[in-house]
């Protein structure tokens, strides 16, 4: 680029070389370099020039920052904490080595087989390695003072070798440990040892049984199923009648469609060595376990998934009323900068410059409830993390910032910066050139927004209303018993 | 970087003076510079040091384009051409101009 300007320059010279000089000469290098610069630096010093005359002029109507801040705080936060809610629940991948090797493997139709056809798959040489998890089960726990249920997982004894999980103190449960041997959650450890190191080689009551503590998970663990569910404890099998959900490492190179076809012949094969009430090869399915390959595969991860977009749909029907509040509220200030924009605009200020200055004003509030939207974002998720959902489950959910979370907030804040300030910019530059002829249709802009946010207020409502209702009548369905005569509840 | 004698221009109105030159057709930048010399009766003197900052501003901002050519004797140049943006730039700025000067000329006369 330095090129062209400098040959522009030199062919500029021998012209008027040949015209006998009537045209003062001046120094190329600094042309250049001024030309140069224009081009690199323009947009960006424009923009901080025009930051900081918004944030200038914004001083001057600090209701109107903070209305506009608290509409675009709340519409970005509830988004974003939409979002992280469901990359979490959708995407995360459990603390496993290599997740996108490992799949879930059902055969006979059941989530959960047992332990003779693990055996049998495992020995058939089908998959790196085969390993089995319960995580629906619990454990009686005496703490020494008394004994309360905890959350608890059984898996097979190669299951932390098979699938790589990092730990965070000592190991994992080995194949040749006896088995009276227990992992502790992170949770688990800070409550009952106080996250003392030492607790590794102590032993616990779990079900009148003395187990050892070989190891502590580290604090952002996650568990194979997703959804947050963590178990306080993961125990050894030691009772033939637990059915555990396999999960099995497929060896380099092999696909997924391969992997079935071939647990479908080793079902066979179990079907004619082991026969039962059910066929082993009916119902046979292999299926990723993380990212979007197990959204794809499992159906009720692709309602789950449906689901949050509708969610997602509805925090940015909440969002677009932020912005069109916003929005009305800086038509109201364009007014007052009427003259303003005529002068600007009569010394010579091309209009796509203007609008620059005038949507930077938008941007500079988008940036500044974008920021606050992030900080409610994150104070809603360490308080989602606290909360004890009165089900049955351990569901602890861990929604920590990334780089996605990142990218979506600046599609949303641009999203912020244009829905509010587009609308009021273009006015100004329309009412600017043409004075006075449209008080009229000024105030009908502001009814047609102040409409527009009530109908989609409306709609946001009802949608919430529904879904209340729904929430609160399928909690009061009949679960087929008298719950009031029943006097054990957990 | 000025001669003395020589009076000093609004930025917008060199722009102005460029874009109504490229109107009479394409030209590379001395063209350019010549045209509005003559035009004003060789009372105005561009200097490549404003007159080339103008032109690559204009070209940014999407007003000119520029093509490469040949000149009259036969050298590469770069040819700038007034584009739809810039036509209407033109009738807008020279509405202001007529405005500017107006309104001068009456605070002289007040």
């Amino acid at each position: 680029m330095h090129q062209e300007m400098a040959a522009e320059l030199a062919f500029h010279r021998e012209m008027a070389a040949g015209h006998h000089g009537s045209i003062p000469l001046g120094n190329t290098a600094v042309i250049a370099e001024h030309g140069y610069d224009l081009w690199r630096f323009t947009f960006l010093e424009n923009l901080w020039r025009d930051l900081l005359y918004a944030a200038r002029g914004l001083r001057r109507s600090p209701l109107l920052v903070l209305t506009a801040l608290v509409s675009l705080g709340l519409g970005i936060g509830v988004n974003a904490t939409m979002f992280s809610l469901g990359v979490e629940i959708l995407f995360s991948e459990p603390s496993v080595h290599d997740a996108a090797s490992l799949a879930y493997v059902r055969i006979g139709g059941s989530s959960h087989s047992a332990p003779a056809a693990i055996d049998f798959l495992a020995s058939s040489g089908l998959f790196a390695d085969v390993a089995g998890e319960n995580e629906e089960t619990s454990s009686n726990f005496n703490d020494g003072v008394e004994t309360h249920p905890v959350y608890s997982a059984i898996v097979t004894k190669n299951y932390f070798a098979a699938l790589g999980v990092p730990m965070l103190h000592g190991r994992g449960i080995a194949p040749d440990d006896p088995n009276e041997v227990a992992v502790l959650s992170y949770a688990f450890w800070r409550k009952q040892f106080a996250g003392d190191p030492s607790a590794i080689g102590r032993t616990i009551n779990l079900d009148g049984r003395m187990c050892t503590v070989v190891g502590i998970l580290p604090e952002h663990h996650r568990g194979l199923i997703g959804f947050g569910i963590s178990p306080d404890i993961f125990l050894p099998r030691y009772l033939d009648s637990t059915l555990l959900a396999i999960y099995a490492r497929l060896k380099p190179g092999m696909p997924v469609p391969a992997a079935t076809a071939g647990v479908m012949t080793v079902a066979r094969r179990m079907d004619a060595q082991m026969p039962g009430r059910f066929k082993y090869a009916d119902g046979v399915s292999v299926s990723a376990i993380a990212g979007y390959a197990r959204l794809k595969s499992e159906r009720e991860m692709m309602a789950v998934g449906v689901f949050f977009v509708l969610l997602l749909a509805v925090a940015g029907l909440v969002l677009l009323i932020a912005c069109v509040n916003v929005a009305s509220l800086l038509l109201a200030r364009a007014s007052a900068r009427r003259r303003e924009i005529a002068i600007r605009l009569a010394i010579g200020a091309s209009r796509g410059r203007l609008l620059q200055q005038l949507l930077a004003d938008s941007l500079l509030l988008a940036l500044l409830g974008a920021g606050l939207g992030l900080v409610l974002a994150q104070a809603t998720a360490v308080l989602l993390a606290r909360i004890h959902l009165p089900i049955p489950l351990p569901i602890r959910l861990q929604i920590a910032p990334d780089w996605r979370l990142a990218i979506y907030a600046a599609v949303l804040t641009t999203f912020a910066t244009l829905a509010c300030g587009l609308l009021p910019a273009w006015q100004s530059l329309k009412e600017s050139l043409a004075p006075g002829l449209h008080r009229e249709g000024k105030m009908r802009m502001r009814r047609i927004l102040v409409g527009a946010q009530i109908a989609v207020s409306v709609i946001v409502l009802t949608t919430g209303f529904l879904f209340l209702r729904n929430l609160v009548s399928s909690s009061a369905l009949s679960p087929g018993f008298d719950v009031r005569h029943t006097f054990w509840r957990m | 970087m000025g001669k003395a004698a020589q009076p000093a221009l609004l930025q917008g109105t060199l722009d102005l003076l460029i874009l109504h030159a490229l109107q009479r057709g394409a030209m590379h930048g001395y063209a350019i510079a010549q045209t509005i010399h003559l035009l004003s009766d060789e009372v105005l003197k561009v200097e490549e040091g404003s007159l080339y900052p103008a032109l690559w501003r204009l070209e940014l901002d999407g007003a000119i384009a520029a093509k490469s050519g040949l000149s009259e004797n036969n050298r590469k140049a770069k040819f700038y051409h007034i584009t739809k943006r810039g036509e209407k730039l033109v009738a807008e700025q020279e509405a202001t101009w007529a405005r500017l000067s107006a309104a001068v000329s009456r605070v002289l006369a007040g």
